[in-house]
């Protein structure tokens, strides 16, 4: 009997580790090990004059402690500047410890290596550094003005400047019957993995072998990197992902310092190192996302369709640029989302401040791109008095029309080409799901009662499964255990399980039996890493293509054992077998055992082998010149493109009247992220990011002073949303196969946070009446905008002529 | 490495100087002192338990007073290698009369560090040579005064107060690191920075 | 002239899980990581250390805390269980792979309650305690019963499920008593 498995909700393979406790995270490892602890500058932007350790020396159980002028070669130069881009002019990275000066609160100035982490904090406590101040910078208003530099060598606090334009902008804005101009913002908010980061590193000195353990999104990454600073080569440094507990896109940036140096200082003192980041490490040191100032104007003709789109954003970017300017590029070319803008420019400047470092945070640029087109599509229906479904619906690119070629190029350096959806249809499922024509009644209802609600809209197109390429590699052992390997990593995805669906599905063999490993650089050296809600499409695709070189290897190893055409044999079970004539059959583990013609009967399988030990053709050697030993397949999947998936939110709002409380009723998703190996987990990840879509709606932002300090550096005053902030998801979904890869995937790991922002302002609208332009909004700032408007002092969006009559 | 600094004594220059050329003070007031045995005018074999906070261990060293400009100033060169390091060492001090009558001490020592004491970093071994040259100076400054520390006891055994601790500890680098090294070793910068010779006297717990 | 202090060390004995544990620790030591680290029990986690995100959550004496809030000394003489203790409970069963879990542990699993795992062992204990109290919540209750608990991967929709599972799996247990299966 065979149990489809791709496709199936089936349960996760490694819950049952995990609800026990046998979880093994970064910290669970290395017992034994020195631990490292950090002092951090405690100013945002000065130069270091002198650092005295004298009193940290006389802590019982320090064995070390470094600062720049310790790191040798490499280690002490600037972390590399991962994704150089050609407008990407005057890129920064800082240093793995601080030299001669800091530029964010929270970089690393000095490394203390001790018995154990308390005594390493103890040691840090005593170190005493002296600063001389320099002139801060904090938010984009302040990085524009550029009164002050965070570099001396970027003028204007200007890391990138880029223009993309499809089309004449300015003639049609200029021949457009209708113009609009909004101005809107968007906070800073983090990734927050509940784990924090950690390296674990071990020099064998026997061996010559660096082996580093790291929380991180690409084992491939970092030891690439971790080589290359330590002058060590490729094959001698091993890279290990253990559990990791979320990552959510902090954990794709690499190395990071600690990276670097826990692994040199292993090295250095022939012992293990460890370092986990406490919460506020965390919150100071790692990265953070989300902020933009956004400049739209609009142009469009009496029905609402798009002639001219013309962007202009402020990135914050912090204080360096080490993964270069992909997040404001990913917000550039996914702002379009699944329409035609007729024409579109698009500006943005990527600034310094003395700020944490930018880097992506799932969504990766395109919420903020999602927002500005979404408030554009609502000013433009709330202008013209037409519903908001409707104009969007207007100016949706029709499913005939795909593939739509954007003009532009995505976040991949490749064309931003849609491949396949149907926005009619996903909109008439959530117009479906949330009622979205019944709401006027539902509204009458609730005033009769005195209760403000509102609905709101928003949708987006995600591009997923970026390249280069992953790879995957199929192995059936003799005992017909099935050991898949992917270089890509896991945080919760549950790659354990629905890679082995589809290895089971492809080979025909029991889940049971299938055993994966994912994020470790001894089994799959060749990787890019879990971002861009690519893994699914990526390593499911190479690891399908590996099975199915398994199986077609099996098939014609069987066929010769049981003297039968391999087009007459399926696989069942783990059993090949005469479609039609099960009693004709051989185990796959008999076949293993066949494919690598040692001959040797060290176990039952090998034994029941030797009864085919005759079936061999004596004129043909026993492993074929094009062929290898053993029953395993490594293939690679590399697309020439991304695969955009796409989807549609929708909410109802209550705003009390009185006191500007903002309360989710209810909230609605409609996703296509094409076909779904596990439908449970790519529902669990769309719950996922609602939830954080929410955080970043109505809660969560990074308050810096300006003086560059971090205000609310703990949760309890970063604000992530509980279970009683989180409303009832109700989730529908459509399935456009994508038509770039034989299992017709798209990703889905980013898509529910991308429209949460735009969605929430729109119901926020709705229910107020006037515009919601900033985001996340407090019921204090609901409260204050309702003051404003009360007074007629706050503005609509602005016309910029009067409507053609 | 360059480590410089600077210590005022209550005992004039004349004092200090003669402290110094005396192997009875130096072999009371270098803390882990074990023994020291002339070898020539102003050169010296000598058996310390020494370290850079928690790495300790045990060396044998070579120490040699040269360049004598009496009283004002005169070098100190050490050489040695030793399971938790190597050093060579040149300090040039400087003895100057204060206006109270006693001594300005100043000293600037070139030293190369190597091995794993060479590994904690230059700070940590900065702070921690200049911390022990000043308790060294201190106990010379007590020695001159009359307040004496007890003899060593025979060479090679331990000495009665130095640290000796069995408490379990990591082990870097084949070394045993201990946390009671710190405690009653009032260590001279100078023996910090000399005296580590491969002896097989190094008691490396592996 | 400072001096090396070596911080003064205090014998902790506790029973974990039912088992005594002893490990001689600072006054300092948290009892997080006198789990972690001196136990070796590293099932609890840490997220926060202040007491706000609750994956350290253990239950003292039955009653769930935060093991980042407590010292290991003030533990002294506590009955701790910790979520590797969870499948001692007298309502445990194994599981299709063999790991005895209890109704909790056993609806997270199938209700896809977990993603990442690090949270879950605090919503683990948290909701084990409180079924002890509310065998039968409504959906609302189950939600503000988990309310006091991070979770950055799930958005809570499939734990408030896990939580009203749980109870169903404890009722059918407790009717079930004398079934077969490796009962604690």
């Amino acid at each position: 009997m065979t149990t489809q498995m791709f496709g199936a909700p089936i349960k996760r393979r490694e819950d049952p580790r995990l609800v026990t406790g046998n979880g093994r995270y970064l910290d669970d490892l290395g017992q034994g090990a020195l631990e490292a602890a950090f002092v951090r500058s405690p100013h945002a932007h000065a130069r270091i004059v002198d650092i005295d350790v004298a009193d940290a020396v006389d802590v019982d159980g320090v064995i070390a402690i470094y600062t720049h002028e310790d790191l040798p070669g490499k280690v002490g130069e600037p972390l590399p500047l991962l994704i150089p881009h050609p407008t990407l002019t005057h890129p920064r990275t800082g240093y793995a410890l601080a030299k001669d000066e800091v530029n964010h609160v929270g970089e690393p100035v000095v490394m203390v290596i001790a018995r154990d982490r308390y005594l390493a904090e103890d040691a840090c406590q005593r170190i005493r550094v002296t600063y001389d101040t320099l002139p801060v910078v904090v938010g984009v208003d302040t990085a524009r003005a550029a009164e002050a530099l965070v570099h001396e060598d970027a003028p204007g606090n200007i890391a990138a400047h880029m223009v993309q334009e499809v089309g004449d902008v300015e003639a049609a804005m200029a021949g457009a019957p209708h113009t609009l101009s909004l101005d809107l913002a968007v906070e800073r908010s983090a990734c927050m993995p509940m784990e924090g980061k950690g390296v674990l590193a071990r020099w064998d000195a026997e061996d010559g072998r660096l082996r580093i353990h790291s929380s991180t999104q690409t084992t491939t990454g970092v030891r690439a990197a971790v080589a290359a600073k330590l002058d060590l080569p490729l094959d001698r440094v091993d890279c290990i992902a253990p559990d990791v507990g979320g990552g959510f896109g902090v954990k794709i940036m690499h190395p990071w310092p600690e990276e670097v140096l826990v692994p040199w200082a292993a090295r250095l003192l022939g012992h293990e190192v460890k370092w986990t980041e406490d919460r506020r490490e965390h919150f100071i040191s790692s990265a953070h996302e989300r902020a933009q100032l956004q400049e739209v104007q609009v142009g469009f003709d009496d029905d609402g369709r798009l002639l001219a789109l013309d962007v202009k954003f402020w990135h914050d970017n912090g204080a360096y640029t080490p993964y270069g300017i992909i997040v404001p590029i990913i917000t550039s070319t996914q702002l379009l989302g699944p329409y035609k803008p007729g024409t579109y420019r698009c500006e943005f400047w990527s600034l310094y401040t003395n700020t944490v470092l930018v880097t992506p945070y799932r969504g990766a640029g395109r919420p903020q791109g999602c927002y500005a087109m979404e408030r554009t599509m609502d000013a433009i229906a709330a202008y013209l008095g037409i519903d908001r479904a409707e104009v969007r619906s207007r100016n949706f690119i029709q499913p005939e029309e795909m593939p739509y070629d954007h003009g532009l190029l995505f976040q991949d350096g490749r064309p931003l080409k849609y491949d396949s959806g149907d926005f009619p249809a996903s909109l008439a499922k959530l117009k479906d799901l949330v009622g979205w024509d019944d709401f006027a009644d539902y509204r009458a209802r609730a005033e009769a009662e005195g209760r403000r609600v509102g609905i709101g809209i928003g949708c987006y197109v995600e591009g997923t499964g970026v390249g280069p390429y992953e790879g995957g590699h199929v192995q059936v052992e003799s005992s017909g255990r099935v050991n898949v390997a992917t270089g890509l990593t896991t945080q919760g995805q549950g790659h354990q399980t629905v890679f082995a669906q589809i290895v089971a599905q492809e080979l025909g063999v029991r889940i049971e039996d299938v055993h994966v490993t994912t994020g470790d650089t001894r089994k799959m050296g060749y990787a890019v890493g879990t971002f861009a809600s690519r893994a699914a499409v990526m390593s499911g695709n190479a690891i399908a293509l590996a099975a199915r070189s398994v199986r077609a290897k099996a098939l014609r190893i069987a066929g010769e054992a049981l003297e039968v055409s391999p087009a007459d044999l399926e696989i069942v079970d783990g059993v090949v077998r005469v479609a039609g004539s099960p009693s004709t059959s051989i185990d796959l583990s008999t076949v293993a055992v066949l494919s690598n013609p040692l001959r040797y009967a060290f176990d039952d399988a090998a034994r029941a082998a030797t009864q085919f030990a005759g079936t061999f053709d004596p004129d043909k050697p026993p492993v074929a010149a094009d062929d290898e030993p053993g029953l395993e397949g490594k293939d690679f999947y590399s697309p020439t493109q991304a695969t955009f998936a796409n989807g549609m939110h929708a909410a109802i709002v209550e705003t009390d009247p009185v006191t500007a409380e903002i309360t989710i009723l209810r909230y609605c998703v409609i996703h296509d992220c094409g076909k779904m190996i596990n439908p449970m987990i790519v529902e669990g990840q769309v719950h996922g990011g609602v939830a954080q879509g929410v955080g970043g709606a109505l809660y969560e932002r990074m308050v810096y002073d300006d003086s560059g300090q971090l205000l609310n550096a703990s949760f309890m005053d970063f604000l992530m949303p509980y279970a009683s902030e989180v409303p009832h998801i109700e989730t529908d979904h459509l399935e456009t196969p994508s038509p770039l890869n034989s299992l017709g995937l798209k990703g889905a790991g980013e898509a529910g946070c991308i429209p949460v922002t735009a969605v929430i302002a729109s119901a926020i609208e709705d229910a107020e009446g006037f515009p919601i332009t900033s985001m996340p909004i407090s019921p204090v700032e609901l409260w204050e905008l309702r003051l404003r408007h009360a007074d007629g002092v706050a503005t609509s969006p602005t016309p910029r002529k009067e409507p053609a009559r | 490495m360059k480590i410089s600094g600077n210590a005022t004594l209550v005992a004039p220059p004349e004092k200090v100087w003669d402290a110094f050329h005396d192997p009875g003070v130096l072999s009371r007031c270098l803390p882990g002192c074990e023994s020291l045995t002339p070898i020539g005018e102003h050169e010296y074999t000598m058996t310390v338990t020494a370290g850079v906070a928690a790495i300790k261990g045990t060396y044998d060293g070579q120490v040699a007073l040269r360049n004598q400009q009496h009283p004002a100033s005169f070098t100190l060169s050490a050489k040695g290698a030793g399971a938790p390091g190597t050093v060579d060492a040149d300090v040039l001090v400087r003895l100057a009369p204060t206006e109270g009558g006693g001594t300005e001490l100043t000293y600037d020592a070139d030293a190369a560090v190597g091995g794993v004491i060479g590994g904690v970093g230059q700070r940590m071994l900065a702070g921690v040579t200049k911390k022990m040259a000043g308790q060294f100076f201190n106990a010379v400054d007590d020695d001159i005064a009359g307040v004496r520390k007890p003899e060593p006891a025979v060479a090679g055994a331990p000495r009665a107060g130095a640290a000796t601790s069995t408490a379990p500890g990591a082990v870097v680098a084949g070394v045993q690191v201990d946390q009671s090294f710190m405690r009653g070793a009032a260590f001279g910068a100078l023996v910090a920075l000399a005296g580590v010779v491969v002896g097989a006297a190094v008691r490396g717990r592996r | 002239m400072s001096e090396t202090r070596t911080e003064l060390l205090h014998d902790v004995t506790l029973r974990v899980n039912g088992v005594p544990r002893t490990a001689s620790v600072p006054a300092r030591r948290l009892l997080s990581d006198f789990l972690r680290h001196d136990v070796g029990l590293t099932g609890t986690h840490v997220g926060c250390e202040h007491g706000v995100c609750g994956a350290c959550t253990v239950l003292v004496d039955g009653a769930p805390m935060r093991a980042c809030l407590m010292f290991a000394v003030s533990a002294r003489g506590h009955e701790i269980t910790t979520v590797e203790g969870l499948g001692d409970a007298p309502d445990a069963r194994p599981c299709a792979t063999g790991e005895p879990m209890n109704p909790v542990q056993q609806a997270f699993t199938e209700c896809h309650g977990l993603q990442c795992g690090y949270c879950t062992p605090g919503f683990l204990t948290t909701i084990t305690a409180y079924l002890q109290e509310n065998p039968h919540p409504t959906e609302g209750e189950a939600r503000e019963a988990i309310s006091g608990n991070l979770c950055r991967c799930t958005g809570y929709q499939n734990i408030v499920k896990s939580v009203l599972r749980a109870a169903e799996i404890r009722d059918e247990r407790a009717g079930n008593h004398d079934d077969e299966g490796a009962g604690a």
